[in-house]
């Protein structure tokens, strides 16, 4: 995610190879297009309750039946003309608006966690693996403080301690705090390995400038587990977000996120499924899509990959 | 290696020291006085004042944290009635009138049970099917294992416990509600209670270290190293088990170690969910009660835990690969 | 299953009668043996009588571990002696009241209970390392604000025990309801010898008809039968199951599904906690879990604080619009619908009144949106009226139920969401506090005096920190009522004279009353003797229940 090889590469490059190959990849291609649909679907979602004409914090008193706990009137959650895909129960709030609306919050939470996790864990990690001496001391000896942390139970207490800050921001700044440094110890780690094998130490021998073993060399070798790492942290990024609304800490009503919904309708997924399915199927198409987007990407990436 | 390891311990203890310090300071910064919390329904200022005293928080926040690492070492007493706390005092739960050590030795035995079953399923499930995976890369039967390991990510960790909740207990009554007991008290009790929360962990991770091992192998089955090895006339499980999987290990071991440390204080959901008595259980708990020993006690642990398991990983890393060099 | 019809009908009464004249059901098998296993999602906040403090734990601790002078009858909010032989006599105008314990009392270990142990609890529940529980006892009695508790060898001289069966207390003003806080778990024996000071939480020595076996915090309490307990010095406890297994530590969710189930040892079960919102369509239309489903109001009101000294809620006739405009079943729905709340119409929930629920201004459910317009025109007030509501960041279904009503008579209330931590800090600040928020009160026990006075008593407005009187009402007529009250002796009179408080003060409305909670519980086939207990926020009295042998 974070090496945009589109934009930077000259013609003919590695990059412009690798796109050719992504788009000869049906399945990442397919990812490709529900990311970009859903994407889109979360972006309009004002357009589209303006449309229906529910917005997704307006109550549905006649939509629900208040003598059975608040379970949705009609078939299949409340599924009608009115609301399409049903309502949420108790309130009556429509469900459509709100699995919109909660996919603009979940994916910007992962999505913003991610880029920050793989920029600044990539650059530090290959900075501490390159260069070594001091800088490979202050910022291992930090990665290994924050790894050692239980980072669930101290991002709950860290939650729960700061106020009246933007949630969102302070969600994503939490998550990237503790979770750039796994990016960064795959990143040293094979940057130690790559710098003994025979080929970097005959590129450096030859007089290769810094950068240039770095983007020739290095680079191409962390590609692949980064991206697999990339592809995984925006579903676990979403999941995260879900574990801590589970929690009590997470994105906090009235906003919607898809895991507080999920959480909520646990209790309901006996006599209101729909409620329960309606999440879990927006959650699930993302985690699909951008996973073979992923690999897609990374088969596009490695040259390796023909040869066997 | 063994002054490597002499050296590592040393920075093990000042991290944790200042993790205890940074938690700490958090923990006061918190906007819930536990106190307060304490005093009851209602309470006046001069009571609030009295509380305060007696659980020690009206001292300086340096002197309450120089009190609380002391007392690690030497044990020490609380409130206005003589309240003993012995070594390693880690503070003292005023929700369960209870030493926090005396809490955590308690809830250690289940999570333990559960991280140790959890990991042991998942990584022979999820490097296997990794490494078949990898190895029939294309076929209809590294498909298969994809997709599972696409659809096992997918699904959050409280819904694979909520559904084997219904279908397996309430449903078909296949097993009996979970009701743990330590495995030297009643061994069929404790596998019983187990059996699910293993599963439910086990899935959520194997889906992860199947993907993982895949990529790592593909990538290493394409070096020359494997080709020379092939050359060689070596038979191909040799060449996938002793060349292959040797080097696609490291980056695995690195991730199992910062997994299974983290997992012990860190399976909350899986423990709540499960009723597991354990130090996610004890957690959660604590966390919805302000009872704030225990969090930082639990922290202090859990990051015991996985300061040792980095520490045991980077050990491996020589056994398993003899090109890291311990400087 | 000829019981089960008994049992419907038992939760039918419960649920129509929802009062003091609930029946309780003891089935024809009832009968004693048998283990009683209680599903519980976490530990009792304190089983120390010293620190008990909320209504369940005050229930399971009184019914089963101790005896207080007096107590509740079973199912009902009417008091009987218990360990005293009276409801104790008073004198000096209401301000000394004595009690004499019954002969033969004794502990777990056969010991006899003392007057002295009585005091010693009073005494000790005013330590500052004893926290949490009841301050009744602290403010009532001379010199109990400034007593720091036993342990330092200093004795609080207000009570008296001039004989091993006689307890005096001195109090600071009269208390025409003594006898009802006497029913607190402070006012029971813990004798000296055995009191392990902070650590008694962990093992309260019994006075009552069980003791502990075991008890690991967090994981399970097991209680077994005290042979010592006398069953004919007791009028309320029935003592039924051998056992009771309190398993705590279980996901809320699947103990309700377990108990709709209510297969194998589950059949001996029942729910600590009542059944949330979203569980109710799961057991409604499902009969043979529905005849296990016991209801009752909570006893607790939930009303709207005005901000009565600031505009616009300085006017009575603003506050009085809102309350007109106000759609009620809007906000019952918020609750949970009719399952989960009533509609308020008085401070005093029907728990306190015997079932009558007064009701000053009979608006429709709906609300009255004309009458509303013409109060606020009446007052003079420019619309749209715009007003802030304070509300937390966690939970706000009912303030936006409020916000869409008010909506339609011109009030516009934005909603000032913040940190459930500091919310009680933020609206009981006079300085800070927005122009509503909503709040509730539940009494400690069923006399207008735990009720009316911490709400509405002017002389306890603080600049802040109010957690009783948020909307910081002071008048003085009300004020003087209440003390006029304290005196009245006889518990009849006094309740009905707290009742005709209540209705003037509605008329002034600093707090528009919205809701009175219910709550539901759950047990399993062979459980019997259920019944809701009006005085402990509807939870089921333990005194009664038994496990029937199973079929």
């Amino acid at each position: 995610m974070t090496t945009t090889p589109i934009e930077a590469a000259p013609p003919r490059s590695p990059g412009r190879l690798a796109l050719a190959r992504l788009r000869a990849d049906r399945p990442a291609m397919a990812g490709l297009v529900i990311v970009a649909v859903l994407v889109a679907l979360s972006a309009l979602a004002p357009l589209i309750t303006w449309w229906t004409g529910w917005a997704p914090e307006t109550f549905d008193k006649s939509a629900i039946d208040p003598d059975l706990g608040g379970l949705p009137r009609g078939a299949w959650g409340g599924v009608s003309a009115e609301h399409l895909l049903g309502v949420e129960p108790v309130t009556g709030r429509d469900l459509l608006a709100r699995v919109l609306y909660g996919g603009q919050v979940s994916l910007l939470v992962a999505l913003a966690a991610t880029a920050i996790t793989m920029v600044t864990g990539l650059a530090l990690g290959l900075l501490a693996g390159y260069l070594g001496g001091w800088v490979d001391t202050v910022i291992s000896r930090l990665i290994d403080l924050l790894m050692s942390f239980p980072s669930l139970i101290f991002m709950i207490a860290v939650l729960s301690v700061v106020r009246d800050v933007n949630r969102l921001v302070l969600l994503v700044t939490v998550m990237a705090v503790f979770g750039w440094t796994v990016i960064a110890r795959i990143a040293r780690g094979q940057v130690l390995t790559l710098k003994h094998r025979e080929y970097v130490e005959a590129a450096r021998v030859g007089g290769a400038m810094t950068g240039h073993v770095l983007r020739k060399e290095v680079l191409p070798g962390l590609t692949a587990p980064i991206l697999v790492y990339a592809t995984q942290s925006i579903p676990a990024y979403i999941g995260a977000e879900a574990a801590l609304s589970f929690l009590g800490v997470g994105v906090r009503p009235p906003t919607p996120s898809w895991g507080q919904m999920i959480n909520n309708a646990r209790g309901w997924f006996m006599t209101d499924p729909m409620y329960l399915a309606v999440p879990c199927f927006f959650l699930g198409l993302t985690v699909l899509a951008f996973t073979l987007l992923g690999d897609g990407l990374r088969d596009a990436f490695d040259p390796k990959e023909e040869a066997s | 290696m063994i002054l490597y390891t002499l050296r590592r311990l040393g920075a093990m203890a000042l991290i944790l020291l200042a993790i205890c310090a940074i938690t700490f300071s958090v923990f006061y910064l918190l906007p819930d006085d536990p106190a307060l919390d304490a005093c009851g329904k209602t309470c006046s200022p001069e009571r609030l004042a009295d509380v305060r005293h007696a659980m020690g928080l009206d001292q300086p926040v340096v002197a309450q944290f120089a009190a609380y690492v002391t007392g690690i070492f030497t044990g020490r007493t609380l409130g206005t009635t003589g309240l003993e706390c012995a070594a390693p005092c880690l503070g003292y739960s005023w929700q369960y009138t209870t030493p926090v050590w005396d809490l955590l030795l308690d809830r250690l035995g289940a999570s333990a049970s559960l991280a140790a079953g959890a990991a042991a399923l998942w990584l022979v499930a999820g490097v296997a099917m990794g490494v078949v995976a990898a190895v029939r890369k294309g076929t209809l039967l590294d498909r298969g294992i994809v997709l599972s390991a696409l659809t096992m990510t997918s699904v959050p960790v409280y819904l694979i416990a909520a559904l084997l909740i219904y279908f397996v207990i309430l449903r078909s009554e296949l097993l009996p509600y979970p009701d743990y007991q330590p495995l030297l008290e009643d061994p069929a009790a404790w596998a019983g209670a187990l059996v699910l929360p293993w599963i439910t962990l086990a899935a959520l991770y194997a889906a992860m270290y199947i993907r993982l091992t895949r990529a790592s192998m593909i990538e290493t089955m394409a070096e020359p190293y494997i080709r020379t090895a092939r050359a060689k006339g070596l038979p191909e499980r040799t060449v996938v088990v002793k060349h292959g999987l040797r080097s696609t290990v490291t980056p695995i071991l690195t991730i199992f170690g910062i997994d299974l440390g983290g997992l012990l204080a860190g399976a909350m959901i899986t423990e709540t969910m499960f009723g597991l008595p354990g130090l996610g259980k004890l957690t959660f708990d604590a966390i919805g009660k302000s009872d704030q020993p225990v969090v930082l006690g639990v922290t202090l642990l859990a990051a015991f835990f996985i300061t040792f398991a980095n520490l045991a990983v980077d050990l491996l890393y020589g056994v398993i690969d003899p090109r890291v060099r311990y400087t | 299953m000829r019981r089960s019809a008994g049992l419907l009908a038992a939760a039918l009464v419960t649920l129509t009668a929802c009062g003091t004249k609930a029946e309780v059901v003891t089935g024809g098998e009832n009968g004693k043996g048998g283990t009683l296993t209680v599903l519980a999602t976490s530990d009792f906040s304190h089983l120390d009588p010293a620190r008990n403090w909320t209504m369940r734990e005050m229930m399971f601790g009184s019914r089963l571990l101790y005896r207080t002078l007096t107590t509740y009858k079973a199912g009902s909010s009417e008091i009987v002696p218990d360990l005293a032989t009276d409801l104790g006599t008073s004198s000096d105008g209401g301000k000394t009241w004595t009690f004499t314990l019954k002969d033969g009392l004794k502990y777990e270990d056969g010991t006899p209970i003392k007057a002295a142990d009585v005091k010693h609890n009073v005494e000790r529940s005013m330590a500052p390392d004893i926290t949490g529980g009841p301050d009744y006892a602290k403010n009532l009695l001379v010199g109990g604000t400034e007593y720091k508790g036993p342990y330092d060898g200093e004795h609080l001289d207000s009570i008296e025990t001039p004989d091993d069966k006689t307890i005096v207390f001195k109090l600071k003003r009269p208390a025409g309801e003594f006898s009802y806080t006497v029913t607190l778990p402070t006012f029971s024996p813990v004798p000296e010898a055995k009191d392990t000071k902070v650590e008694y939480d962990n093992r309260p020595f019994s006075s009552g008809p069980y003791k502990i076996e075991k008890y690991e915090r967090g994981k399970e309490l097991v209680l077994t039968r005290n042979e010592h307990w006398d069953a004919t010095s007791d009028p309320v406890r029935l003592a039924l199951p051998d056992k009771i297994h309190v398993k705590q530590g279980q996901d809320g969710d699947t103990i309700t599904d377990r108990l709709i189930a209510g297969s194998g040892d589950d059949a001996n079960a029942i729910g600590w906690l009542h059944v949330g919102q979203q569980s109710l369509s799961k057991i409604l239309p499902n009969p043979q879990a529905k005849e296990r489903l016991v209801t009752m109001v909570t006893g607790c009101t939930d009303w709207i604080s005005f901000n009565t000294p600031k505009k616009p809620f300085d006017d009575p006739k603003v506050r009085q619009a809102v309350y007109h405009a106000l759609d009620k079943e809007a906000i019952q729905t918020a609750f949970g619908g009719p399952n989960m709340a009533e509609i308020a119409t008085a401070y005093l929930p029907p728990t306190m009144t015997g079932g009558a629920k007064q009701d000053v201004y009979a608006i429709p459910p709906a609300g009255d949106v004309e009458k509303a317009k013409a109060l606020l025109a009446e007052a003079g007030v420019a619309l749209p009226l715009k007003v802030k509501m304070t509300t937390t960041t966690t939970s706000n279904t009912t303030e936006t139920a409020i916000q869409e009503s008010l909506k339609k008579v011109g009030i516009e209330v934005e909603l000032n969401p913040v940190d459930g931590a500091v919310f009680n800090d933020h609206s009981g600040d006079l300085a800070k506090a927005d122009e509503m928020s909503v709040h509730g009160w539940c009494p400690d026990y069923p006399n207008g005096s735990s009720f009316l006075p911490p709400i509405l008593d002017g002389r306890n407005v603080m600049p802040t920190g109010n957690s009783g009187n948020t909307a910081f009402f002071k008048d003085g007529e009300v004020d003087k009522k209440i003390d006029e009250i304290y005196t009245i002796e006889d518990p009849a009179a006094s309740n009905k004279a707290w009742q005709e408080l209540d209705s003037a003060v509605m008329r002034k409305l600093p707090m528009a009353p919205i809701a009175w909670a219910k709550r539901s519980f759950l047990f399993g086939k062979n459980v019997t003797g259920v019944a809701n207990h009006p005085v402990w926020a509807a939870q089921p009295d333990y005194a009664t229940i038994g496990v029937k042998k199973s079929s």
